[in-house]
């Protein structure tokens, strides 16, 4: 984004460098102002992809690493893991249908042995390339740039905090880089989009029971009627899924009661009732749209009547993607 | 030759450990044979009061709460399981079902109290003042209404002295002057005696119990925390 920006303010006088995460975030009079606009967005709504692709705007996917981004956000925006892991599913998600759009370059910078390589290949991307004025563009990107021995140099020079982040993942918990691995292997495939099949642990989702603390194993039931677990508000891209909520239920011998629902878009997309089996591994199967991959997912469960005894300990949510 | 001592305290012998009375109900399970199959209505309930302790019994009709009461009154056997009884306790407070209805209100009171080892007369002073049926007495129980025939039954039980009072429901019986007496009688006046309280009267349940049984499909449970119990049963 960096070089992006400062190549098109060396190739135009009046270049404007703005976020762009929907349409109305633009203002409309600067872009009239400027001669050449550059979006930069990391979560875009619904609607981004088509204008780009129906306006025909050059644009380029800039791609990094899940768990590296992971670490960055913890240490940058000094988010808990927790809330990296959701502010990064909603990025990869609402990309993923950027993604989508046909002959969209991909480019992941730290691939790159050389800056000017990585500078070459954004003009080229953005059809900056092809100004006249590139040669003279390129000449000044190589006297600020062409300096640094790595592409990761230049970063850590550049980014504030990227260092510090590449620092603390050498350092993380072990249980928190299990995690992200795991969703790394559906969100930070590489492949320019979210995978066909993920899986999100038991361990990001909630227990209903205040603080709301993450669930940990196994939990009595005993209680009155109550939301059991919620969460874990992660995201995914609009499509139709089909889920499997997993979990274990036990010593439920007065048989228990309970509900399970999908939110999604801000509305319940689908719906069960059940009874609590005495004891064993059960998986609710269910399939639901989403429509807006900027609006986290929740998968919720509740006991629909008191109960007097029993355990109910959530496994873990499978998602296929359809179609 | 030696002063004779009380068993207990005689040399040589291993003090007896004193045992705290208390009415335990252990492993009960209650099963109905009917036409369209068999049905548990309670199912391996364990639970115990002490002297003065007070339990709650808490759930929906159709609970098992009767058969319970029923089983630890003697009135019906558990399928399995036993009711031990280390005190003495009532039948049903104004449980009605175990009159005479020939007899007189007065033979009833006597009959009553040579059952269970009373002075006669003491019992029917005490029914007479608590029931307020005056000549009434004298007239045979099948001629009483449903509500003469409880302030009877509930002034007898009273009347009684026991250590435990199993109360189903009834708590009070007649209008409002009898209801506060009622509830006088058994929660100011015997507010040291056990008792298995059966009510959806939350507020009760609330003010007198230690530890409320919340019944569920036949299961129970045992809450020391009464607030938790009410939570239960508030959304069984």
């Amino acid at each position: 984004m960096h070089l992006c920006g400062e190549m098109l303010r060396h190739s135009f006088a009046a270049a404007l460098v703005a976020p762009g995460n929907s349409l109305g975030d633009v203002d409309a009079g600067a872009v009239e102002d400027a001669d050449a606009v550059l979006l930069f967005f990391d979560v875009p709504d619904e609607n981004i992809p088509p204008f780009i692709s129906r306006e025909h705007v050059r644009a380029v996917l800039i791609e990094e690493d899940f768990e590296r981004t992971a670490h960055y956000c913890m240490s940058a925006r000094q988010m808990g893991h927790v809330d990296a892991i959701r502010f990064l599913t909603q990025s990869w998600a609402c990309l993923d249908a950027f993604a989508q759009l046909p002959g969209l370059p991909t480019v992941r910078p730290r691939e790159y042995a050389d800056l000017l390589q990585l500078i070459d290949r954004l003009a080229e991307a953005l059809g900056i390339a092809e100004l006249p004025q590139w040669p003279l563009t390129r000449g000044r990107m190589a006297e600020t740039y062409g300096g640094f021995a790595s592409v990761d140099e230049a970063i850590n020079q550049f980014i504030h905090m990227a260092a510090e982040a590449d620092a603390a993942a050498a350092v993380v918990e072990e249980d928190v880089a299990t995690l992200l691995g795991k969703l790394a292997e559906g969100y930070g495939v590489g492949a320019r989009s979210v995978a066909r099949h993920l899986e999100w642990p038991a361990e990001l989702l909630l227990d209903g029971k205040p603080p709301h603390a993450a669930v940990d194993g196994t939990m009595d039931v005993t209680g009155p009627a109550r939301v059991l677990t919620f969460g874990p508000y992660l995201h995914l891209p609009a499509g139709r899924w089909a889920a499997q909520f997993l979990f274990e239920t036990g010593d439920n011998a007065s048989s228990n009661r309970f509900m399970f629902d999908i939110v999604a878009d801000g509305v319940v997309r689908f719906s069960t009732l059940g009874n609590m089996s005495e004891s064993g591994r059960f998986a609710i199967a269910s399939e639901f749209e989403v429509r807006r991959a900027r609006d986290p997912v929740e998968f919720r469960t509740f006991l629909t009547e008191g109960a007097i005894e029993g355990f109910f300990r959530p496994i873990g949510i499978e998602l296929q993607r359809m179609g | 030759m030696n002063e004779l001592l009380p068993i207990h305290e005689g040399p040589g012998r291993l003090p007896v450990p004193w045992q705290q009375p208390s009415i335990a109900i252990e492993g009960v399970s209650k099963v109905y044979h009917t036409d369209t199959g068999t049905k548990t209505v309670l199912d391996n309930l364990s639970f115990e009061i002490g002297r003065g302790e007070k339990i709650a019994v808490l759930g929906r009709n159709g609970a098992g709460k009767s058969t319970l009461v029923k089983i630890i009154g003697g009135v019906e056997r558990p399928t399995r399981g036993r009711v031990r009884r280390g005190m003495s306790m009532s039948w049903p407070l104004a449980f009605g079902g175990g009159f005479e209805a020939g007899m007189t209100g007065l033979d009833n009171i006597r009959f009553i109290a040579r059952l269970y080892n009373r002075p006669t007369q003491e019992v029917i002073e005490r029914v007479d003042d608590f029931a307020e049926l005056g000549r009434d007495l004298l007239l045979p129980v099948r001629f009483y209404s449903a509500g003469m025939r409880a302030r009877l039954a509930f002034a007898l039980t009273l009347a009684i002295d026991f250590d435990c009072y199993l109360i189903d429901e009834v708590i009070a019986v007649g209008d409002q002057r009898f209801h506060r007496k009622c509830h006088d009688a058994l929660f100011v006046e015997r507010k040291h005696s056990a008792m298995i309280l059966v009510s959806h009267d939350i507020h009760t349940i609330r003010e007198y119990c230690d530890m409320a049984l919340v019944l569920k499909n036949g299961r129970g449970r045992v809450c020391r925390d009464i607030d938790l119990a009410v939570s239960i049963y508030a959304t069984l």
